[in-house]
This record gives structure tokens, sequence and C-alpha cells, in this order.
């Protein structure tokens, strides 16, 4: 016990292996994965979409919706800082904003669709309230992220992220996160497999996002990242 | 030749019935007419008024592209805001004040139900510069915004009902910065805002500007200058200096660009009043054409007589003509009196209407330029002669023998 406690001490990591590590765990270098959101409403309805997710490097992401009806064979892509979403009916993609809601939800494109701590924010460690779990506090590099900070909590047993807490500019927050159902995907990779985002401005608004599915092994070509493969 | 006119006059009054038969008929076109014209450009002016100074300003500035994409609220497309670009703009002549605004989206949320909101951002130390009646309309109960009080906001009347919110009560407002950064603030209602405009009902929140600033990152900027102008008929060379004062990275509009719908109701009647006019003018100049012909066949023996005395056939046209002239003129005058006394009357107790898309109870108060007067006049009196015209030449073409022997 008490060597496992100094070794404890020992490894005490630094906010930049931290969040490697997030990164990492949330958005590993390339991997498939398949995923349902359920985004319920304020006025107590509940929707559930179907999708499937692909990304390469750093930002390069697909994603095709299967359901509902009204949405499937929507896809969205990013490159870069690029954002498209496809939609079938009208054969054309537009681009769109990560700041904007993710099919009327309450996680934002920019959470759905990127995530790279180590290059949007500049970490600080602080005060856990939770003695099992390290805290970051995360604040914006550029005006270009869509939170202004973020509070993390990560399982100091395994980095897995367990909470997270979105704030304003103003410092109030706008959505809180709990990260659970963690589950080993593939051998050696765990990750939360459900992720529940509460609306903190409008309590009865939350999504929550099950991943059914997930691969790192992948040979992705990298034509599927271009405008061009849209819709094929 | 120069006794013509006299003879004319004098044929005027002794004619007495047909003369006031065609006269009567010009006076009730003119003062149809100028009533008409009146209360169309009475409602007109209501409606610029409320719009110019009461919403848009005569002028605005934007950001070079900005009224292109203005349905998507592009906030990225935004100005400093400060006393250089103001006095630069304000050194233009005819320019009365300028204000800044910053409109911008979001959505606005009680904790339980949310729901999207166009939101208006006004420098409300400045904004009666440029638009002196922007005070908004306050229900009982409320209280109007002011600079200092920047954690408040008001909120369209009907928006509020839509998702329910209680005077007093704190809101989350949402938005975010052009640059894509979240936001939200907590504002205190602190008033429900009733417009004439039903947008501004149904959509609208307005703050203060600096509460915009602080919201969506815009510190120092805004998306919006309304300049008021000193007279409104020079607008379009005041836009022109006020363009070539800014430079090729602004854009400056006209109240008439930036509210459509208003000038299209404008047109709209304008168009129905040209259309009513010409067809008082075509009765009055029918009654005209009718009553002198009758006049002419009446006339026979005395067409004839003159004839026969050695006046020339194109003196007799001449004196139809010039009596039909005559009764114009006095018709036309009599008409422009009485219509101005009538208006004057009419405008001195005004006639509160409601107008479509304005302030919802307005008083109507019908003028017409002097010009249009004037016009009105000269309108009568040449239509008068042109209607004479057929008689006045069937007149002289009559044979004097067989005229003196009509019975």
């Amino acid at each position: 016990m008490h060597a496992l406690v100094l070794m404890l001490l020992a490894a005490d990591p630094t906010v930049a292996e931290l969040l490697a590590k997030y990164d990492s765990i949330m958005g590993p270098a390339q991997f498939e994965a398949e995923a349902t959101m359920t985004a319920t409403r304020e006025d107590g309805t509940a929707r559930t979409y179907g999708m499937k997710f692909l990304k390469k490097d750093q930002d390069k992401f697909r994603l095709w919706f299967s359901e509902p009806a009204a949405v499937k064979g929507q896809e969205m892509l990013r490159n870069g800082d690029n954002l498209w979403i496809y939609i079938p009916n009208l054969k054309r993609a537009t681009r769109v904003a990560n700041r904007d809601n993710f099919q009327g939800g309450d996680f934002n494109n920019a959470d759905v669709l990127r995530v790279n701590y180590q290059a949007d924010y500049d970490g600080k460690l602080i005060d856990s309230d939770a003695p099992d779990a390290w805290c970051i506090e995360l604040k914006a590099k550029s005006k270009e992220t869509s939170y202004d900070s973020i509070k993390l909590w990560m399982r100091k047993s395994d980095f897995q992220p367990l909470k997270g807490q979105y704030f304003g500019t103003s410092g109030q927050m706008i959505r809180s996160a709990t990260f659970t159902d963690h589950k080993e995907f593939e051998k050696g990779f765990t990750r939360p497999g459900r992720i529940v985002m509460q609306n903190e401005l409008v309590k009865t608004r939350k999504s929550e996002m099950r991943t059914s599915r997930m691969t790192l092994k992948v040979d992705v070509p990298a034509q599927r990242f271009t405008q061009a493969d849209l819709g094929k | 030749m120069s006794r013509l006119p006299a003879l004319a006059v004098r044929n005027v009054g002794r004619n007495r019935r047909r003369s006031l038969i065609t006269g009567v008929a010009i006076v009730i076109a003119v003062v149809m007419v100028m009533l008409l014209r009146g209360f169309v450009d009475g409602a007109a002016s209501i409606m610029v008024a409320d719009v110019v100074e009461g919403r848009s300003g005569a002028l605005q500035v934007h950001k070079k592209g900005y009224v292109d994409s203005i349905e998507s609220v592009p906030t990225r497309l935004n100005m400093p805001y400060t006393p250089a670009l103001v006095a630069q703009m304000k050194a233009v002549p005819n320019v009365k004040g300028v204000t800044g605004r910053i409109t911008f989206n979001g959505l606005v949320s009680n904790g339980v139900t949310q729901t999207m909101f166009v939101g208006r951002a006004l420098d409300l130390e400045h904004e009666e510069e440029a638009c002196p009646r922007a005070k908004s309309v306050v229900r009982p109960g409320g209280q109007p915004l002011t600079a200092a009080d920047t954690s408040s906001a008001l909120i369209g009347f009907e928006l509020a009902e839509s998702f329910g919110t209680q005077l007093g009560q704190t809101v989350s407002v949402q938005s975010s910065s052009p640059a894509g950064r979240s936001n939200a603030i907590d504002l205190k209602v602190k008033g429900f805002a009733v417009s004439s405009f039903p947008f501004e009902n149904k959509r609208v929140l307005a703050v203060p500007l600096a509460t915009a600033q602080a919201l969506i990152d815009l510190d120092g900027k805004v998306t919006e200058y309304a300049v008021g102008v000193h007279d409104l008929t020079r607008l379009e060379e005041t836009r022109t200096a006020l363009q070539a004062a800014l430079g090729p990275d602004y854009e400056v509009h006209t109240w008439k660009e930036l509210n459509t719908f208003v000038r299209d109701v404008i047109n709209r009647q304008n168009a129905v009043f040209s259309a009513i006019s010409a067809v008082l003018f075509i009765i009055a100049l029918t009654v005209i054409a009718n009553t002198m012909l009758m006049s002419v066949f009446e006339r026979v023996r005395e067409i004839g007589t003159l004839l026969a005395v050695g006046v020339r056939r194109a003196q007799v046209l001449q004196l139809f003509i010039l009596e039909a002239a005559v009764i114009g003129l006095i018709g036309g005058v009599a008409g422009a009196v009485l219509g101005r006394v009538a208006l004057a009357v009419i405008s001195t107790i005004g006639i509160p209407i409601e107008m479509p898309g304005t302030s919802g109870k307005a008083l109507l108060q019908p003028t017409v330029s002097v010009r249009f007067v004037l016009a009105a006049v000269v309108v009568a009196t040449l239509g008068a002669l042109l209607a004479s015209a057929l008689p006045a030449r069937r007149a002289s073409r009559l044979n004097p023998v067989d005229a003196l022997r009509n019975a």
C-alpha cells in the first residue's frame, strides 16, 4: 500500500502529459468508430442519431449519419479549420462553424469533430475536489476556440476523463459533461463509452453520445477527406 | 387679338350656368386630387418618420459586404467605434448625428427553455442623435435601458411570451464571438418592448452596447452606424459625400434600401394614387369637353354674328379655348384654395390611424407641397384648354349664313 502511494506520487504527471493523454484517449491519431447521439430537447422529446466516424491525422474527420431517416445520407467533413456538412437532397456541401450545434443537440461541432486540447488550450493543475482524480484548468490559447476555459477531471489510476465543465468568456458555465462506461474497445485502448453533455443554461436539454464500436487499426485513404468525396 | 382675353372673361360671366358646371367639375377634381395626395403623403411621411427617426436612421454605414449577407448577421464584418471615425462622419454636410450599434444572434433561456433572438445593442447615449424617436416603448411596469446598467435587457413582448419570462427575472443570453467563441451572460429582464414592427416584438432582445461588446468579444467595435440627417431631401448627395469620406472599406445605404418593405408600401400607394388621379383627370376633361360642346351649340347664332362682322375663324377658335382656360384657371385656383383649407382643417384635427408595419397609432396629418398645388392649377388649366380644343374647332368651322339662320 505504502509503496503504491509512493509510486503514484513519484508518477505525478505534468499538465502536458495529462493533456496528451486526454487527446490520445478522446481523439486518437486515427480511428474508425460507430456511435449514437440522443439529444433531449427542452420539450422532453428526444431524438437519436446514428453515425459512423473516421479520423486521420490531426484534423481530418469524416462522419456519416445513418439514422433517423431525416438525416440519413448527411455527411460531415473536417479538414484543418474547415468544416462542411453535406445534405444529400441538395447534393451540396455547406460550410458550418465549430460553434454550431451538432445536429441541434448540446455538443457543438468542435466537441465532436475536433479533439486537440494540446493545441487549443494552456493547462494548469488545480486542487481536485475528488481524491481519485486530477483536475486541470484549461485556458484558451486563441480566440478561435469554442470555449474560453474548461475544467477537466481525469482519473488518477488510468487517466480516463470523468467530468468536464465548459465556460464562456464571462466565466459562466455553458455546458458540463460526464464521461462514464469506460470500456476497452480494443486491446490496449480504453475510453469512455458514454458522454452526457448537459446544457447548463437550459437544464432540460442534454445530449448523450454512446460509442458502440471503435478501432484504431484502420487504413484510411487520404481522398476520404476531400470535398469531392462527399456524397459518394 | 388683344381684346380676345377680355371678351373670353366676359363670355365666361355671361354663360353663367355652363361656366358653373365646368368650373365645379374642375374644383371637385382638384380638391379630390389634393386630398388624396395629402392622405397618401401624410401616411407615407408617418411611415418614413417611423423608420428614419425611430429605427434605421436616414443612412447606415456598414463594413463592405455586410448588407449583402445581412440575413446571416455577419458580426465578423465589424468596424471600429472610435470618436475619430464618428467625427469624420459628422463632418460630412447635412449629417446630424451618428450612433453605433451591434446586431447579433443568440439564444435566450430561462433555465428551462430557450429560444433564438436577434440582438440589438444600442449606444444609448448617442442613439437619439441619429434616431430621435428610437426610444423603446416599454410595457407598464418595465423600465427603459440605460447605458450604465449593462446587466439588463429589454425583450420584445411576444418573444418574452414565447418562452415564458417575467419582469425582473434573470435570463441567460448566449451568443458567440465572430471567431466562434461561445459565451453566455445573465441579464435581468428590465422590460417588455412594444414595437409597431411585428418582427421587433417577436424576435428582438435589446441590450446596451457594452453588454453585447462583452458578450461577443467586440470591444470597441460595432457592426452598424446609424446616421441622422438634417434634410431628408438631400439624402443622396449626403450618402455620396459620406461614402467618399469613409472610403471603399465601408458601405453606405439609405433607409429606402434597408427598409424595402416601407419603400414598397410607399411606391404601391403612389401607384394607386396616380391611377386614381388619372381617372379623375379624364372624368373632369370629359365634363369640360361636354359642357363646352353644349355651349357651342347654344351659341351658334352668336358665333354666326361674330363671323359675319368679320371676326376671323382663328379668333373664334382662340376665344373658345381662352374661355376654357379661364374657367380652368378659376376652377383650379378655387379648388386649390378650397383643398388647402380642407387639408388645413383636417390636419389640425388629425386623423388617428393604424398603419400596417409602423407605430401602432399615429396622427395622420395630410399635407401637400406648394409645388403640388401649383402643378394642380396648371394641369387643370391645361386640361380645360385641351378639352375645349375640339368644341372650339367646331365653333370656328361654322358657316356664318347657316349659323345666323339657326333658330
